[in-house]
């Protein structure tokens, strides 16, 4: 389970988020809704670790998420813009990340050619990353947070460049992942997130504004709460989802 | 440790799968070369006319003193124009291409990612300067026979001269995205640091004496003489470990709260 307790995070005189509290239980696919510059990259960043939060806690499995680096192997990242090694093979990259998380030795091939099968990509894992078409890059992205087998797998605008048929393909894995992880996804897509997640949590200005079922990524309620039409209580913000979801 | 020879294993793949290593290689190994022959031909000369002429007067005229330091220092010179481009690369690469967000969000510390760096670009480099070792073996063929001590301690000043050069670099590439200021800065501050010693005579005694110490030259001679003094280890061990530090802790100054 994760749970975010009363998170602020500001970058000097800025405040990317302000005093957000929400939980995620095990296999809940939920997804982080906003505008651009509402606080979603800075949210997932927190979440995988990166750095901490100003103030508030973010623990996992009630542990808090900066005490160790080793809590990071519970997550798996893929980061918006899809950061790679353009110069390797895909591979090689894995392998490689495949070593960071800890993966032992003589199981890394395994591991490379599971995740490999997973997300399609082993026809191309010896061709070099940066000569591959943005569908495949993206999957091998994501190839790369299922590596080690994280509990969590943070996925920052996933579908981010990808042409229509490859967001359907890539909307039905992050479904098929969800079965048996927790995926926590931010978009600002609002089709997707109705589609893709069994929860969805809104976010403006920094502060989270909705918290609730697929309903809250409808274009009606989405405008409404991010132009202070309508406003949520504070109790059905916090663990509580105001429209209860669907697929749960 | 694993973590660590992933990394810098990573890294020395990259440079060595790169063309331009070997554009830098090629450039490297032809102009150590030329300054090999020119010293060992200078030096031919020279004692072809001492020993032709009695009546000259020389000091002392022996290899070690008049090719092979000669030699390392020529060597130097040409690593520090070269060091600071290889390292330009370390961390401003990745932040440009946002690959150390990646790196960030791995059970990987801090640490690990410097270091794993540093002993990457420390094998490029020893990968470069490997080849110059086989001059002397060839110039024993022709019965130049250099002294092994001075060989040995010389070769460890070279390789500690190089992992100070590369932890400063490393340090400028952590400061910025851009690889030309990293590379155009690193450059500069280790001149500064290789010339230090030359000001320190047209200063007074006390301000003289610590531009000595601080000079990377002075530390670096008496070992390409065969003389291995512990302080002249301690100052490139220090050099090393201060700028590993400081590239530490840039990459840490995310995770202090604000």
């Amino acid at each position: 389970m994760i749970s975010v307790c009363q998170v602020s995070k500001s970058f000097g005189s800025i405040k990317a988020l302000d005093n957000v509290s929400f939980t995620i239980q095990p296999k809940e696919i939920v997804g982080f809704l906003g505008p651009n510059g509402a606080g979603k990259t800075t949210l997932m960043r927190l979440l995988t670790g990166m750095f901490p939060p100003s103030s508030g806690s973010i623990l996992i499995e009630n542990q808090n998420l900066m005490e160790s680096t080793l809590l990071r192997k519970k997550i798996g990242y893929l980061a918006e813009h899809n950061p790679l090694y353009w110069d390797m093979t895909a591979y090689d990259f894995l392998e490689y990340v495949a070593a960071l998380k800890g993966v032992s030795r003589h199981s890394r091939k395994t591991a490379v050619l599971n995740v490999a099968e997973r997300c399609s990509i082993g026809s191309v894992l010896n061709r070099i990353i940066g000569k591959l078409s943005k569908g495949y890059q993206q999957r091998i992205g994501l190839a790369q947070a299922l590596l080690g087998e994280p509990e969590v797998l943070i996925l920052d605008e996933p579908t981010n460049g990808l042409d229509p048929q490859q967001i359907m393909e890539m909307r039905c894995l992050v479904q098929e992942l969800g079965r048996d992880r927790t995926i926590v996804l931010s978009t600002h897509i609002l089709p997707e997130v109705r589609l893709t997640c069994r929860r969805v949590l809104v976010l403006n200005n920094g502060q989270l504004i909705g918290n609730g079922g697929p309903e809250l990524a409808s274009e009606e309620i989405f405008l409404k709460l991010v132009t202070n039409k309508l406003v949520l209580s504070q109790n059905a913000l916090i663990g509580d989802p105001w429209i209860p979801a669907k697929n749960m | 440790m694993s973590k660590i020879i992933a990394i810098s294993l990573r890294d020395f793949k990259s440079w060595v799968h790169h063309f331009s290593f070997y554009l830098l290689a090629v450039f490297f190994l032809g102009m150590a070369g030329y300054f090999f022959w020119s010293c060992l031909s200078y030096f031919s000369l020279v004692s072809f006319q001492v020993a032709t002429n009695p009546t000259m007067h020389v000091k002392s005229l022996n290899l070690t003193d008049g090719v092979f330091t000669l030699f390392m220092a020529n060597m130097t010179v040409l690593l520090l124009l070269l060091i600071p481009i290889l390292t330009m690369k370390s961390f401003a690469e990745e932040k440009k291409f946002g690959t150390l967000e990646l790196l960030f969000s791995y059970p990987v510390s801090d640490l690990q990612i410097v270091l794993g760096k540093f002993l990457g670009f420390l094998a490029v480099i020893s990968l470069l300067i490997l080849p110059t070792v086989s001059y002397f073996f060839l110039a024993q063929v022709v019965g130049a026979k250099f002294e092994l001590s001075a060989l040995l301690t010389g070769y460890l000043g070279l390789i500690l001269i190089c992992a100070s050069f590369i932890s400063f670099g490393m340090f400028m590439s952590s400061l910025t995205e851009h690889q030309v200021i990293s590379a155009g800065i690193g450059f500069a501050v280790l001149l500064f640091f290789w010339i230090v010693g030359w000001l320190a005579d047209w200063m007074n005694p006390q301000l003289g004496a610590i531009f000595r110490e601080l000079s990377l030259v002075l530390h670096f001679e008496d070992m390409t003489r065969g003389i291995l003094d512990t302080k002249d280890i301690a100052y490139f061990l220090f050099f090393i470990a201060f700028f590993l530090f400081a590239t530490l802790a840039t990459l840490e100054i995310r995770t202090w709260k604000r």
